[in-house]
């Protein structure tokens, strides 16, 4: 149930409240610079595997991408780009800067940051990248403290945007998911239709949500290609499930008390 | 990793591989190995066939045999971080005689190494924090019931 206090009765923020009726909260980033920066990034990456120049209409370029990219070289142009975007020192904290007080604001001040990079290039009309309806916890990878931070390097709107279904409707319909085993996804998506919501976001804004409800993507109807990182967040002393910390999470913010407590010796037995 | 005044030193990175579970999961031999050399293709590395520690709890036989053999390598690549030994004082000491022999250590599945001790802090900070998590709520895991496809924290059940 959405509720507009925590659970220890304090007031909860307005962003906090938000987030636990709708499932997610867009804010326009904090960071500006370090959003141009990511854009930049990933645009330069993505002229170094196309071999050209980088235009200097970089909104422009990524969103007619499908100008230039066959949907069969999209996945291998989407690696390369990861690629290069993971071995620059200076993405993941631009990326967290983008963000950094809202994802403090929902999940606290100690927290533990995916490693590698989600990134979604998703061209009009292409059905080979698709994500269908799912809850990342249904699964058995996700833990349900963990939240994604989704930003576009375009605008996005309908189709061209992902779906969510709210926390109320989909704890219903959570309830409801045996009777779909049998017809799958598409006839669950069909079912929950008339309740998602596609969330428009203009380039400029970011979007924190929680995984645990029903999202995905559909074939982008829209002209211009969607261009979309997600990274997740988490507590860093909330439960891991097999996304653990090492492999899949680093620490990105301990606080001087856990450094003493990680690092604290009980005195000595005296025994040697 | 690859340097200019190294260029001449044919000593290679050596992997060590596990048959105890690794931060709480079993990995067959086959995908540690195939996770260690596709690590060690990608950063450059120059690869020299694991070792395979043994199954009794705890045993680090093979590791120690591996710090014993450090002036004939450039490093160790272990599979995860998580199969060095679980005592703090333990890890610094094999850190440090890493460190001291010029060699380095990787850890292929969490893709991050220790070359000097400025890059101690950093490897080690994730084993520090997970071995607390235990002692946070839940143990730190989420838990799951899958027995009827139902997804339902034990606190629940």
């Amino acid at each position: 149930m959405a509720t507009s206090t925590s659970n220890n009765g304090e007031p909860a923020s307005d962003t906090g409240a938000q987030f636990l009726s709708a499932g997610y909260v867009v804010r326009p980033a904090e960071d500006r610079a370090a959003l141009d920066r990511v854009r930049q990034l990933t645009a330069a990456a993505a002229a170094a595997a196309l071999k050209i120049a980088l235009p200097n209409d970089i909104g422009a370029f990524l969103d007619t991408i499908h100008e230039r990219v066959k949907v069969a070289d999209l996945n291998d142009f989407r690696l390369a780009i990861l690629d290069k975007l993971l071995a620059d020192p200076q993405f993941r904290p631009a990326y967290f800067a983008c963000g950094r007080k809202l994802v403090e604001e929902v999940v606290g001040n100690e927290l533990a940051m995916q490693r590698n990079i989600g990134l979604s290039v998703q061209l009009p009309n292409d059905d080979s990248s698709l994500l269908p309806l799912h809850s990342d916890t249904w699964g058995s990878e996700c833990s349900p403290f963990e939240v994604v931070l989704w930003i576009p390097l375009v605008d996005v709107v309908r189709t061209k945007s992902m779906f969510l279904l709210p926390p109320e409707p989909d704890r219903q319909w959570r309830a409801r998911v045996h009777e779909f085993m049998q017809q799958g996804t598409e006839a669950l998506f069909k079912a929950v239709e008339p309740e998602l919501a596609f969330i428009p976001i203009t380039y400029g804004e970011v979007m924190l949500f929680t995984p645990t409800v029903m999202h995905g993507n559909r074939v982008n109807r829209e002209p211009g290609t969607r261009w979309s990182f997600n990274m997740r967040f988490k507590g860093l002393f909330t439960p891991y499930a097999n996304k653990k910390l090492g492999d899949y999470f680093s620490p990105v913010s301990v606080r001087p008390a856990s450094q003493i407590g990680l690092s604290f010796d009980m005195p000595g037995s005296g025994d040697g | 990793m690859a340097d200019a005044t190294l260029a001449n030193d044919t000593r290679g990175y050596r992997g060590y591989i596990t048959s105890q579970p690794v931060n709480g999961l079993a990995y067959p031999h086959k995908v540690q190995n195939l996770v260690v050399r596709d690590y060690c293709r990608r950063k450059g590395l120059n690869f020299y066939l694991s070792v395979t520690e043994g199954s009794v709890p705890g045993a680090d036989m093979m590791l120690n045999g591996l710090l014993g053999d450090l002036g004939s390598l450039r490093g160790v690549v272990v599979f995860s971080q998580f199969v060095l030994p679980r005592k703090r004082e333990v890890r610094a000491r094999l850190y440090e005689q890493i460190v001291i022999a010029g060699c380095e250590l990787h850890a292929a599945l969490e893709e991050i190494s220790i070359a000097t001790r400025a890059d101690i802090a950093a490897f080690e900070a994730p084993l520090a924090i997970a071995a607390w998590l235990p002692a946070t709520p839940y143990g730190g895991k989420f838990p799951l019931d899958r027995s009827d496809n139902a997804v339902v924290p034990l606190r629940d059940r």
